[in-house]
């Protein structure tokens, strides 16, 4: 006779202690801001998640070297999932800066809140292992994302919100038959049921084909990318920064351990191979995109995606080397990619001026911190020396070449010349024009220390991991 | 020490940088004093690098095949001797020369950043160091060359700098992608331990993506056209960085990669042949120049073409040591026409001055023996590395390749001499009005004297400019002994064994290969001399002799308004160049440039973008906004995926 | 065998077309609310065949997958209206292809 109440021990609400966390912090945080003066409510919020997400690193940290399978196989705890949740962590805490002003001041604490959920459903989808934690980590994460979308004054925000609403549901709907048809093929909504390689071929291919456009989808990887320059130029700055790492770190979570240990050795490469093509493409489209763009936030978009390109191209031929450097490529990315969102946000006073183009004309001269800060992130992005960018490019085309993908190390070697054009253009426009009046006005530019911290942060780590690529080992994704 | 040599001339950057204002006309001696200071440090290396395998100094390294570190070996010495050398001496001469700039400081800012990164270049023991301090010269460079940002022209330069650079910088990374996915380790000990068992068609396309950052960084042919537009920075800064040490960092890269060159022989004759057009067209784009600071850049092109043709052809030692002796007399060269060119209130057109031996007779005993030194005149440096270079490549199988090195020879000596004469004799035309001298209503209105508009200020001493032409007057006549050595013949020099030069060059010793020539050496060199003779007496004829005339003037307006078109328009490389890559380049970023920095960009913002333009607004294109669109362009994704994934599950 | 009176490949090809219908509806249709109902129906034609599917295997996970559904498919209408609402608030008519304002 089944047992009603499946035998749940301490151990299995231990693997999930993160995600537990940083699901009860928003009602702190809500409760806080009731209770807090008005004043202080602002600072309490930032203080309360910031004090979330530290504790839930840490916690998640503990968790290494002892891989557990949480919940029946619903959660696996261990090295994959602890490298996915603190990238996912590190994503929140450092958009925090940048959200000082999310919405209304009254608003600030909801926003958090919904951040901290977002958040929370990262966590979640870093660990899922079969489909029904899979499906409830997105959809918090999305939902969470949808309304912080609209959290801002400008009707782009909303338009923003309705997009990203629309399309990622609709992305939700291919994903979720792409599910049913999975659970179809093996009876069984683990994934490990599926790696054994019975079942239906006809509904394991198609089910897996939709499962994972649903997660091109989330990573925007061309062409399941249209959605991305919209939203993120919509959204407000903190939310785009936000969802730039958070979002991808989830989903190239699930990605990974879809394609690593979920499906049936005999098929996997086979089956995988649209992957790789669509990663390549992005990493093509991804930088002739950014190249005519006149809005920081959307060309940080289009450079998302090529990133992301990348990621997903070290993964190619699923080989555990592989996996360790397209980790260290997620992580630099994710310093780069909100160090470059932080210089926007210091350039920004009420409206988000960072984000046109024009403010950067003549910086080098206006604001030589803030441009040489700038320069630096630019040159990760692209891929220079003496960035962390560079070595993660270097890491992806030897173990790219290594698996027998070398057409892959071609393209991305292609896409890292388009690149170069992109961040040079906006290098060359800091430097060489001395006039220029600055669109934010110097007299009332108030002290950031706060900003100038993450900044600093980002600057510091792009340059340290350019020297330390550490790859963690001990990370090869499990399903049981 | 290592450390020391390398990061002294950054500190003196930053500080000069933090504190200019405070330090006002100390900025200078700031400057010279870290540069000098690090030249008396390899000095003091010198005898370690020479006894051991090199000083090695590691900064950090990990399991993957990877290290960043520093080396000093003999290779890289050569060039940290001139680079702190010679950048000393023109930091000093800089002092004199920039005084009365308002921006003193910054200028002496930028030139020892330069000094830097370029330290770091020829200091690193890897090829990601070297991608690094490549890129950082090519900044310094643009920071310079667009020192006089209110000049138009200058602007332009720079522009011009910045997006062949980047051309080049991509070649780079191109090579070092393929190296690196090859090998898995960007140090150059672990590179080239396995250069031997690559396939060949790894080497040889490696080495061409380095070859195009050579070609870029080295102003070879079709990349050159940046550096006579340089000319528009600092006369110092032409010396310095676009004549005796930057430009000649592509010669480094391929002396420094030799075990890669020698696996590939594809890759040699390409370098070689294209190092041999360049001295063939520098030398003769040369002779219709009449700005002198374009004649030199144009000399240098060609020079910087014979050293390149050398370490191609693998005549490293010849290439190597032409490397050398060119950085002291063109550096003397270039710094004597700045003392001209101060005295002038910078007149740079060579037809409005003439008779300046009298009036100049220290910038005119300068450029005398540059000229002699270039030229080849037996005993000068140049005599030794030039004769080197175009013997190397007969000795190690080119003959096409050593005909052109011999013509290339007579014509520069033609060039060089119709400056030196047109400056110097004859009367002066200074006062000449410039139509009836056939100079043209100028396209590029000469702001440079009211620019600094500082040259009315207290002037420097004379002998800040003075002592440090002269201490390069020395090497420019002896440096070449260096190459007297052990080897047979009636001129017995060359050869491995030679004086002390084989100490540099000692890892290449083992590498040549030469074989016997069919024209004995001295011969060969009889016959160079021969040619340079004749350049010479035919540039007599035309401008020394009857240059006091009366009829010089209508001479030179005749020349000036019939030289053939092709030449005065550099052969239309400038024009190809433009098509081919500065205007797609430009219109890549046209839809933003329109936008950050019409001014800059504006005339190629005009132009229809080409592929990567257009591709850029069909992308924009695409995205119309329209969330239905949107989900149709999903739903497309879909579908393509569907169709594999259902072939795959039903097929196989 | 099977204890369904049904072979359940009706039913996945039932579900099949609801989910290709609410696909159509999301390229075609011009009313947001009309798209978000498009959406609620790619959601119940996985649910189908979900529950189909748990019939077959006779295994309970797939009705528990598809109360789950259920229920992020209410939190999702109801955050789908609230945005829609914000949007449209002053607009006469509701069109996503008026919302264009982000574009290239």
């Amino acid at each position: 006779m089944p047992t009603l109440i499946a035998p749940f021990g301490n151990a299995d609400w231990l693997a999930l202690a993160p995600v537990l966390v940083v699901a009860v912090a928003p009602l702190v945080v809500l409760l806080a801001d009731l209770l807090v003066p008005r004043a202080l409510r602002r600072t309490s919020a930032l203080a309360l998640t910031a004090l979330a997400l530290i504790v839930a690193g840490i916690v998640s940290l503990q968790g290494w070297g002892h891989p557990f399978s949480a919940f029946g196989g619903g959660f696996q705890a261990g090295g994959f999932t602890i490298v996915f949740q603190e990238v996912a962590l590190l994503g929140a805490l450092l958009s925090l800066p940048l959200a000082g002003r999310l919405g209304r001041d009254d608003q600030t604490g909801g926003g958090l809140a919904l951040l901290l959920w977002s958040t929370c459903g990262a966590l979640l989808m870093a660990g899922a292992s079969n489909l029904l934690t899979i499906f409830l980590g997105l959809e918090l994460l999305s939902l969470a994302l949808y309304c912080l979308c609209a959290l801002a004054a400008a009707p782009s925000a909303r338009e923003a919100a309705l997009k990203y609403l629309i399309l990622s549901s609709t992305a939700s709907g291919f994903m979720l038959y792409g599910m049913a048809l999975l659970f179809g093929a093996t009876g069984s909504a683990q994934l490990a049921a599926l790696a054994t390689g019975s079942g239906s071929h006809v509904l394991l291919a198609l089910g897996s084909g939709l499962f994972l456009v649903g997660f091109a989808f989330k990573l925007s990887l061309v062409p399941f990318h249209v959605w991305t320059p919209d939203v993120y130029e919509g959204a407000p700055l903190p939310i785009t920064a936000f969802m730039s790492v958070v979002t991808k770190a989830g989903a190239l979570a699930v990605l990974a351990r879809f394609a690593y240990a979920a499906l049936p050795q005999a098929d996997a490469q086979a089956l995988l191979i649209p992957i790789w093509v669509i990663a390549a493409l992005s990493m093509i489209g991804g930088n002739v995109g950014a190249l005519a763009q006149t809005d920081m936030k959307r060309l940080l978009a289009y450079s998302g995606i090529a990133q992301v390109g990348y990621v997903v191209a070290a993964l190619a031929g699923t080989t555990p080397l592989g996996l360790r450097y397209a980790m260290f490529y997620l992580v630099a990315y994710a310093f780069m990619n909100l160090g470059a969102f932080g210089i926007v946000g210091l350039l920004s006073r009420d409206h988000e001026e960072g984000s046109r183009l024009t403010a950067y004309a003549g910086l080098g001269h206006r604001r030589p911190f803030a441009a040489a800060a700038m320069t630096f992130f630019l040159l990760a992005l692209a891929g220079l020396p003496p960035t962390a960018g560079f070595t993660g490019k270097l890491l992806i085309l030897a173990s790219s070449v290594d698996a027998g993908y070398g057409w892959l190390a071609g393209v991305l070697i292609a896409g890292t010349a388009i690149s170069i054009y992109v961040y040079a253009k906006i290098i060359y426009a800091m430097y060489a024009r001395r006039t220029g009046t600055a669109p934010e006005a110097q007299a009332a530019r108030r002290p950031e220390p706060l900003r100038w911290l993450g900044v600093g942060i980002c600057a510091v780590a792009v340059f340290v991991m350019a020297f330390y690529p550490l790859a963690p080992s001990d990370v090869l994704p499990q399903v049981k | 020490m290592i450390f020391a040599l390398w990061l002294l001339p950054f500190a003196g950057a930053l500080a000069i940088w933090a504190f200019g204002p405070q330090l006002k006309r100390l900025a200078g001696a700031l400057g010279a004093a870290t540069v000098l200071t690090s030249f008396a440090i390899a000095l003091a290396l010198a005898g370690q690098t020479f006894t051991g395998r090199g000083v090695k100094a590691p900064l950090v390294s990990w399991a993957q095949g990877f290290s960043f570190g520093l080396l000093l070996d003999p290779l890289s010495l050569l060039w940290v001797f001139v680079i702190t050398g010679v950048g000393g001496l023109i930091h000093v001469y800089s002092i004199g020369y920039m005084s009365g700039d308002r921006a003193f400081a910054r200028f002496f800012a930028y030139m020892n950043f330069f000094v830097f990164a370029m330290l770091t270049l020829v200091l690193s023991d890897n090829f990601v160091g070297l991608l690094v301090g490549w890129g950082l010269v090519g900044l310094a460079s643009y920071f310079l060359i667009g020192f006089w940002f209110f000049k138009p022209s200058a602007v332009a330069a720079a522009r011009k700098a910045f997006v062949i650079n980047v051309v080049g910088d991509i070649g780079l990374m191109f090579g070092i992608f393929v190296l690196f996915a090859a090998t898995h380790t960007t140090t150059y000990a672990g590179v080239f331990a396995k250069a031997g068992s690559l396939a060949p068609l790894t080497v040889t396309l490696a080495c061409f993506g380095l070859f195009v950052a050579c070609a870029a960084k080295s102003a070879q042919l079709p990349l050159h056209t940046w550096l006579p537009d340089a000319m528009e920075g600092p006369t110092p800064v032409s010396a310095l960085i676009h004549a005796a040490t930057m430009v000649t960092a592509g010669v480094y890269l391929i002396a420094r990669c030799a075990p890669l060159w020698d696996v590939s022989p594809e890759a040699r004759a390409l370098v070689g042949t294209i190092g041999a057009l360049t001295a063939l067209t520098g030398a003769v784009l040369g002779c219709v120049q009449w700005d002198i600071k374009r004649i030199l850049a144009y000399s240098t092109m060609s020079q910087i073409g014979y050293m390149i043709m050398g370490v191609g052809v693998g005549a490293y030692q010849a290439g190597i040591l032409h490397f050398y002796t060119h950085a002291f007399f063109k550096a003397t060269l270039f710094l004597g026409a700045g003392i001209l060119i101060h005295a002038l209130h910078d007149e740079q057109d060579v037809r409005k001055m003439g008779g300046l031996a009298r009036r100049q007779p220290f910038a005119f005993w300068a450029m005398t023996v540059g000229t002699l030194a270039i030229i080849g005149f037996p005993g000068l440096s140049g005599f030794f590395s030039k004769d080197a270079v175009i013997y190397g490549t007969l000795e190690h199988g080119y003959p096409l390749l050593y005909a052109i090195g011999m013509v290339t020879a007579g014509i520069t000596a033609y060039y060089m001499c119709r400056m030196l004469f047109v400056t110097f004799f004859g009367s002066y035309r200074g006062d000449v009005p410039s139509a009836q001298l056939g100079v043209a209503a100028s396209t590029n209105p000469p702001v440079a004297h009211e620019a600094p508009s500082g040259h009315e200020g207290a002037h420097a001493p004379a002998w800040l400019m003075q002592v440090p032409v002269a201490l390069l007057m020395i090497p420019s006549v002896i440096a070449g002994y260096v190459w007297f050595g052990s080897r047979d013949g009636p001129l017995a020099y060359g050869g491995p064994g030679s004086l002390w030069f084989g100490y540099f060059t000692t890892n290449f010793a083992t590498r040549a290969e030469a074989v016997q020539a069919a024209v004995p050496e001295w011969l060969s060199t009889v016959l160079v001399l021969a040619l340079v003779g004749i350049g010479a007496f035919v540039a007599y004829r035309r401008y020394a002799a009857s240059a006091a005339s009366a009829n010089a003037v209508e001479r030179l307006r005749a020349e000036s308004l019939t030289a053939w078109r092709p030449l005065t328009r550099a052969l239309y490389f400038d024009d190809a160049i433009e098509l081919v890559f500065v205007r797609p380049a430009s219109a890549i970023g046209a839809a933003f440039a329109r936008v950050v920095d019409p001014q800059v960009l504006d005339g190629a913002v005009r132009d229809v973008a080409w592929l990567a333009g257009w591709l850029g607004r069909e992308m924009r294109a695409l995205q119309t906004g329209l969330v239905r669109g949107y989900a149709l362009v999903v739903v497309l994704g879909v579908a393509g995926f569907l169709v594999y994934f259902a072939w795959f599950g039903t097929v196989r | 065998m099977s204890p369904m009176p049904v072979d359940v490949l009706n039913y996945v090809l039932l579900s099949a077309v609801m989910f290709f219908i609410g696909v159509g509806g999301v390229i075609l249709r011009r009313n947001p609310l009309i798209v978000l109902m498009a959406i609620e129906l790619m959601f119940n034609a996985a649910n189908l065949a979900l529950i189909a599917f748990s019939r077959v295997y006779e295994n309970n996970a797939g009705h528990i997958f598809a109360f789950l559904v259920i229920t992020v498919a209410a939190a999702e209408a109801a955050i789908g209206l609230a945005i829609v609402v914000v949007v449209f608030r002053r607009a006469k008519h509701v069109d996503v292809d008026d919302v264009a304002g982000l574009h290239g």
